[in-house]
């Protein structure tokens, strides 16, 4: 036997058994659609140098990413408090989850983004660091590693990562997307709350920033909901979350001018009159509130119940007050 | 003190749990404008917060301290509590891209294929 016949069989071997292992799904859609059709306006070059490198300990490649996104925004966090919030060691990793609860802990808008590679790159063009999840197993037996995405190359169709202990890792897009693939290409970005990720879409964000409000950040809630209103000055989400943040604050005049801006914009929404019937209640203006709750009522809606207790509510402290 | 310690952190837990459901009486939050209406309507408080509790209780069963894991889904929406809920074994937990294992796995196959035809 030659030494030309063993090579060429341990390279066939190797190729077999690499097919075999990985299910032959070496595709890559979006990256074949990147190539054919360069995504109009972005730059072909782009390296976020200013994101800091936090290089992961045993399994904690969650913290670490998080870390590194949340500290390019000014944070400045320990490895070990975001170990404490995302880490789980019953499954020696970090669940996708809390990865978006963690980032609203510290004030941030938590954005899932659409499973695009052109919005990934989009966002790095923007300046916005992006988190990923990868799969370096198979579907049978996944091995799941979360990493930072800081740049991209659209000549060589290149992605610039930091991930694991490499603080730059260059990677051609086709095999990074056979690895994104797995995880539904997700991917996240951490916002601070007076920017919106240039891809994000009105109501996948007003339900971010809602959940931030939820998660009891209401002062940086509201600064997002104002920047959503820059961006779609008639969302009635972001209007009736600027009003509800404000409303929290105990600001009554802010929420009220919130209300009555989403009832003007959006006379069918039940919730707007609702709202600013009780914000009047609560300043004492108890016909006009009895007014716009009696219209919020009329409006009727999957929130009658609630809308009921406005009204009855008002009603109630109207009979107590023999003057009026 | 350790006792006044005890209070104090159990406080400050069940003020952490509560809040995300001590809305106004009458006010309508922006995630139930945000989210289908209808859905929302039907939401059962009680259901909400014994998932909630159980999430944390799955946490703790993975090793996460009792307080640490009442304060990590206070800061998650219903709907990722739904998705969490007694699905924590099985969902993905990015931990590492150590990939040892995967070109052992590659060069043992390769060597058993190589000695198959030899």
């Amino acid at each position: 036997m030659t030494i030309f016949t063993l090579k060429a069989r341990f390279l066939a071997g190797f190729l077999i058994s690499w097919a075999l292992l990985s299910g032959c799904t070496t595709l890559a859609p979006q990256t074949r659609e990147l190539k054919e059709q360069r995504p109009a306006g972005l730059p072909t070059h782009v390296e976020l140098t200013q994101v800091p490198f936090v290089p992961q300990e045993d399994n904690f490649c969650g913290p670490s990413a998080l870390a590194m996104v949340l500290n390019a925004e000014g944070a400045q966090l320990s490895l070990d408090t975001l170990i404490q919030e995302v880490y789980l060691p019953g499954r020696e990793g970090s669940l996708q989850v809390e990865m978006l609860a963690a980032v609203r802990r510290h004030g941030f808008v938590a954005y899932p983004l659409a499973p695009k590679f052109a919005d990934v790159l989009r966002e790095i063009a923007a300046g916005t660091p992006v988190v990923t999840l990868e799969n370096y197993g198979f579907s049978w037996y996944p091995k799941w590693h979360y990493s930072v995405m800081i740049g991209y190359d659209l000549d060589e169709f290149e992605v610039i990562r930091r991930s694991g202990e490499k603080a730059r890792r260059v990677v051609p897009m086709g095999i990074f997307e056979k690895v994104w693939k797995p995880g539904g290409y997700w991917a996240m970005v951490a916002m601070p709350p007076d920017r919106l990720p240039v891809t994000a879409n009105e109501i996948d964000y007003a339900t971010a920033v809602a959940a931030l409000e939820q998660a009891g950040q209401t002062k940086n809630a509201a600064i997002a909901y104002d920047a959503m209103l820059k961006r779609w000055p008639d969302s009635l989400a972001a209007q009736i979350g600027r009003g509800n943040t404000a409303y929290a604050a105990h600001d009554f005049a802010t929420a009220e001018a919130a209300f009555r801006r989403a009832a003007t914009d959006h006379p069918d929404s039940a919730a707007a009159f609702n709202n600013l019937a009780q914000v009047l209640a609560d300043q004492n203006r108890l016909d006009d509130a009895l007014r716009t709750a009696e219209h919020a009522v009329s409006l009727g809606g999957p929130l009658s119940a609630e809308i009921q207790a406005t009204l009855n509510e008002i009603r109630t402290k109207m009979g107590k007050k023999p003057a009026n | 003190m350790k006792c006044i310690y005890k209070l104090v952190s159990q406080l400050l837990i069940a003020s952490m749990v509560l809040v995300p459901f001590a809305t106004q009486a009458s006010m309508i939050g922006t995630d139930q404008v945000v989210a289908n209406a209808a859905a929302q309507a039907n939401r059962d408080k009680v259901v909400q917060f014994v998932s909630r509790a159980d999430v944390a209780k799955q946490l703790e069963a993975l090793g996460v301290k009792p307080g640490d894991a009442q304060a990590r889904v206070a800061a998650m929406t219903q709907e990722e509590i739904n998705t969490v809920a007694g699905k924590i074994d099985t969902l993905p937990a990015g931990a590492s891209d150590n990939a040892w294992w995967w070109v052992a796995g590659v060069v043992v196959v390769a060597l058993i294929i190589w000695l198959a035809y030899k």
